[in-house]
């Protein structure tokens, strides 16, 4: 590899490629909203029954 | 147990009307055949000496503030501790940042300020632990600010008696979502998280996203009420600050899972809790992972906390797993894109902590000093009453409470698709602001400028810092 190829700067984005990583985006934070509110179904049980009494 | 330091002198007064006993004593205590006082005793802490003729003019009213460190109201029940205001000044030891408030009271005339986080023991009788915690909690937030007010016991059964399918009196104990309830009720956006599906502290599997959610809180300056259980004990505390974060536990810290980032989460470093609990003194210490490490009683042995209640402002639509999943993969997308990188050949730190615009500008004026064209940019910025800040700090910075990077995210915007919540990003030496008189936004079309920015001391007006 040549000195020229080593120094060279990372390329950015075209418009296209950077609205494509966006939606990968939205699909990754979508479904990390939907575990997250999963989540918090799964524990009601205990959260509505468990008298804190001590 | 945190000691009181030595040289103290007590000021005692008798007989002392409180009012959260006698709310007790006349909606229940007074109405048993056993035979309760009416009357409290308090105990005022000074430090240093005072004598009796000092509090009879008001020539020694300004020398005498100064010495005050609280007081604590003796009830006459088993259970003696009432009402109380513990300066943590008059603590030996103490090296832990948290949220205080302050409540004004007089002896014989002479006004005196109450500094330190209320806190109660529980009678059993009419009031349990969840009730307390509920009761410390609007303590706090009635004298901090003016948009809350505190309560009496006989308030919180009001409130719970058209839900609750059973007698109130004498207290049971409440379940998590009754205290949720109740701060909705009196004017929180309260918030619930509970560990997720498949965690088990038991075993040894923690769900460390919880974890630094109650992390992020307690860095926000918010209190929580934690709920705590093992097979024979259900407890309701607030948890109200945290320790010193020792340089061992930052540098040990391991990256974030990331393809393309070397990040490690301020959130994820151990540290001990600062613990309000109506089963001991104040300013307990408990790392989250053994939270009741201080009880003696072995029945109190592998407790969990196994949910949070935050007492958001109803204002904050956007919470802490979301935001910091916005935050982090704002950075995934655009280093993954060549846009923007975090500082090479270090370690890098992140910290994200909630604060109103109204602090953060207050801090900025502060901190940003030598940054004057990003400070004049985020003071001239229409902000949310709320904010989400990310500061980006290395292993050198972190250790002078330095960074040298900050990221804004609305906290009043709960969608985060298109990165909607970003507001703002000036990390090495890069600036990035949704304009939207420019159309900008960081889904696209955003100007990226350079900025050099010195680095500049992390905001901490969120926590008080206490050593002694």
């Amino acid at each position: 590899m040549s000195d020229k190829t080593q120094n060279k700067k990372p390329q950015k984005a075209s418009d296209d490629q950077f609205a494509k990583m966006l939606e990968e985006y939205n699909n990754r934070i979508g479904k990390h909203k939907v575990a997250s509110e999963k989540r918090a179904c799964s524990s009601a049980a205990k959260v509505t029954t468990l008298r804190l009494t001590h | 147990m945190t000691p009181l330091k030595k040289g103290l002198n007590y000021l005692v007064e008798y007989p002392y009307v409180d009012r959260v006993y006698r709310d007790s004593y006349y909606y229940y205590f007074s109405s048993k055949l056993e035979k309760y006082e009416r009357d409290c005793i308090r105990v005022s802490l000074f430090e240093g000496p005072i004598t009796k003729s000092d509090f009879y003019s008001t020539g020694k009213k300004n020398k005498l503030n100064k010495q005050f460190l609280g007081f604590v109201v003796i009830r006459p029940l088993n259970k003696c501790i009432g009402r109380n205001i513990i300066n943590p000044e008059a603590l030996s030891g103490t090296k832990f940042f948290i949220r205080t408030m302050e409540s004004a009271i007089t002896i014989n005339g002479l006004q005196f300020t109450a500094r330190g986080f209320p806190h109660s023991s529980q009678t059993s009788e009419s009031m349990t632990c969840a009730q307390t915690a509920v009761w410390e909690l609007m303590e706090y937030f009635g004298h901090r600010y003016h948009e809350y007010n505190t309560v009496l016991p006989s308030k919180i059964r009001s409130i719970l008696s058209s839900n609750s399918y059973e007698r109130l009196l004498p207290a049971s104990g409440l379940p998590m979502n009754s205290i949720s309830l109740l701060l909705k009720e009196f004017g929180f956006g309260s918030k619930v998280y509970t560990p997720k599906e498949g965690s088990n502290p038991a075993k040894g599997l923690y769900d460390e996203e919880f974890y630094q959610a109650l992390n992020s809180y307690i860095e926000s300056g918010i209190p929580i009420i934690l709920g705590i259980f093992n097979e024979d004990i259900g407890h309701a505390y607030l948890a109200i600050g945290r320790t010193w974060i020792s340089e061992k536990e930052l540098i040990e810290l391991k990256p974030i899972k990331s393809d393309n980032l070397q990040l490690r989460d301020f959130d994820a470093a151990s540290r001990n809790l600062i613990l309000i609990d109506d089963n001991f003194t104040p300013y307990q210490k408990a790392n989250p992972k053994n939270p009741t490490s201080y009880y003696t009683n072995p029945s109190w042995k592998g407790c969990h906390i196994y949910a949070l209640i935050v007492p958001l402002h109803k204002k904050i639509y956007l919470e802490s797993i979301l935001a910091k999943q916005c935050f982090i993969q704002f950075l995934e997308v655009y280093t993954g894109a060549n846009l923007f990188s975090l500082p090479p050949g270090r370690k890098n730190y992140l910290r994200m902590f909630l604060t109103s615009s109204r602090s953060l500008k207050i801090g900025i004026q502060k901190t940003l000093k030598h940054n004057t064209e990003l400070k004049e940019l985020i003071l001239k910025t229409s902000l949310p009453k709320f904010v989400w800040v990310a500061e980006i700090t290395s292993d050198k910075l972190v250790l002078e409470r330095k960074c040298d990077g900050i990221a804004l995210l609305d906290a009043t915007q709960p969608y985060v698709k298109d990165f909607k919540p970003m507001l703002l990003a000036a990390i090495n030496n890069k600036l990035m602001y949704s304009n939207p008189l420019k159309n900008s936004t960081f889904s696209g079309n955003l100007d990226i400028e350079t900025l050099y920015l010195q680095p500049f001391y992390m905001f901490s007006q969120n926590l008080e810092l206490y050593e002694r």
